[in-house]
């Protein structure tokens, strides 16, 4: 004789929702990546109401905040490299990253991100610099903030006064005098490439993640093919006495082997001060929807 | 008092509610994890995580723990076959004190055994300018150790007063906040904004600094981390402060205790 098993009515609603739960997570997964990217970045409070209420929570709320925005990031900028138009919010990165760097001024990805992430792509040196100023107070072992100052000051700003100060303090801070002969080795005799070479090479030994690694190593290699273009338009200038019409010419005179390629699809040339400039200007071609 | 301190660890121990927040020991094996997000920091991380860890634990077994003891045993009528023996009012409430003291401090000294080889994983991943300076690293678990305790002897104050578990509890977090915020709150009246408020206003905030608990100054985690040089000197007078506010804070506990009605 087979005894009549009754299902509980809870087991069938556990059940049914189970089944329920599974069917529609796949169209929950879509919604949630096509939400706008500012949704999944998030609002942060300011980094003061934050840091008082938070107690000694606030260095691993500083550090969980800056690891947020590495990923955000890098993973928006790994589809870009690969070609994919994305979005990012730059206001919001950088609102993090301000609060980030109030909660705990001593973690270090966080103004090294906030360098990689908001000079040379859009171009918010100033804001940068406050960061890095700030982070200074803290920090104040750390010769690279000088040395970012000091980069930040010439190259971007062009301030050469303010830029040779704070190499004289990543000098004296590091010991090494290779920084306070920066300023003048590199922009009264070579010019800024060279020094945007050095710069990203440093960044880039510095760096773990892999997806932040290649967007400096992109722009590392844009910098050298100008590089190569300079060098050989100086030899040609020297040997004719006059600038070259186009970089063709440099290849036909063996002066340079071939027509360096520009990582960011566009085409270098040289312009009529004699300059090496590339059609892409050294940026993604128009994924990068930047906001205020 | 100390029957009362093994009879509190005994009771705590057993609790469901116990082995929910030991549990949260398996947050540790987060850390490295964590930490190989950093870009260069990983040793640094896992070392604020670390302190972050313990401090969680400690936050939820003063609140939780701390508050439940002394309140079970007057909601279950308890506190009456313990006050039958010929001891104290303030002699059971120093016990349970003790007790929730001495269990803070087991779950530091786990929590610091624990993160030795986690500490040792992160800074493995990517080495790090910075040396590890065990030391400070010790001293910041015994300074949050601390002020959990202060903050127990507040809660204490609280039970002692009400009746409900609900009064304590929101007592307890109350105090935590303000704790944190009032140096903070201090640097900005007179530091930062200093001409903005009347001489009135200062005084009465001066009144509240000195009455309200300091948790600031008990936080070490970025000295720890970042292998900063400890100031001795502030590390005796806030022990010397903690000491000084528990003692306030038990002492008024045990009046206010021993003149309840509990009936």
């Amino acid at each position: 004789m087979i005894a009549k098993y009754k299902i509980p009515i809870s087991g069938i609603i556990f059940v049914t929702s189970l089944i329920l739960l599974i069917a529609i997570m796949p169209s929950f997964e879509k919604d949630m990546k096509n939400r706008p990217v500012y949704e999944k970045l998030g609002y942060v409070p300011t980094g003061k109401i934050m840091k008082m209420i938070s107690g000694e929570f606030r260095w691993f709320l500083g550090e969980y905040y800056t690891f947020k925005a590495i990923i955000y990031y890098g993973d928006l900028k790994g589809k870009e490299l690969a070609g994919k138009k994305v979005n990012i919010e730059y206001y919001n990165l950088y609102k993090i990253i301000e609060t980030a760097v109030i909660l705990n001024p001593y973690h270090e990805d966080a103004y090294y991100f906030a360098q990689a992430a908001f000079t040379w792509d859009i171009g918010r040196v100033r804001e940068v610099n406050a960061i890095l100023r700030y982070v200074f107070q803290y920090r104040r072992w750390d010769f690279k903030i000088p040395f970012f100052l000091g980069f930040n000051y010439s190259y971007f700003l062009r301030e050469y006064g303010k830029a040779a100060e704070y190499y004289k303090k990543a000098a004296e801070i590091s010991g090494n005098p290779f920084f306070a002969s920066l300023a003048a080795r590199y922009f009264y005799e070579s010019g800024h490439t060279k020094l945007g070479i050095i710069f990203l090479k440093f960044m880039i030994k510095g760096i773990r993640k892999k997806d932040l690694k290649n967007i400096y190593e992109k722009r590392l290699k844009a910098l050298e093919a100008i590089y190569s273009i300079e060098k050989a338009v100086k030899k040609y200038k020297a040997l004719y006495g006059r600038m070259p019409g186009s970089i063709a010419e440099l290849v036909k005179k063996g002066l340079l082997k071939s027509i360096p390629k520009d990582p960011y699809g566009g085409r270098f040339y040289i312009d009529k001060y004699g300059r090496v400039r590339s059609t892409s200007n050294l940026k993604e071609k128009k994924n990068v929807r930047r906001s205020s | 008092m100390l029957e009362f301190a093994k009879l509190t660890i005994k009771a705590l121990v057993r609790e469901r509610g116990f082995f929910i927040i030991a549990s949260l020991c398996l947050l540790f094996l987060c850390v490295p994890v964590f930490s190989s997000f950093s870009m260069r920091q990983c040793q640094e991380v896992g070392i604020s995580m670390c302190l972050t860890i313990n401090s969680f634990m400690l936050l939820i077994l003063t609140i939780f723990s701390g508050i439940s003891t002394m309140w079970k045993d007057i909601e279950k009528k308890t506190v009456y076959t313990l006050l039958s023996y010929p001891v104290a009012r303030s002699e059971y409430l120093l016990g349970r004190f003790l007790g929730c003291g001495m269990l803070l401090l087991i779950i530091t000294i786990f929590d610091i055994i624990i993160s030795i080889p986690i500490i040792k994983a992160c800074a493995g991943m990517y080495k790090s300018s910075l040396p590890i300076k065990w030391s400070t690293i010790i001293v910041a678990y015994f300074m949050s150790l601390l002020k959990y305790i202060l903050l127990l002897s507040i809660s204490f104050v609280a039970i002692s007063i009400s009746t409900s578990f609900f009064t304590p509890f929101f007592i307890t977090i109350a105090s935590y906040i303000g704790g944190n915020s009032i140096q903070s709150i201090y640097d900005y009246i007179f530091k930062e904004a200093s001409k903005n408020y009347p001489f009135w206003f200062k005084k009465i905030v001066k009144l509240i600094y000195y009455v309200m608990p300091n948790f600031s100054s008990f936080d070490l985690t970025a000295y720890a981390a970042y292998s900063l040089k400890v100031n001795l000197y502030s590390v005796g007078i806030t022990c010397l402060y903690a000491t000084v506010y528990s003692t306030i804070m038990l002492s008024l506990s045990c009046i206010i205790f021993s003149k309840r009605d509990l009936l």
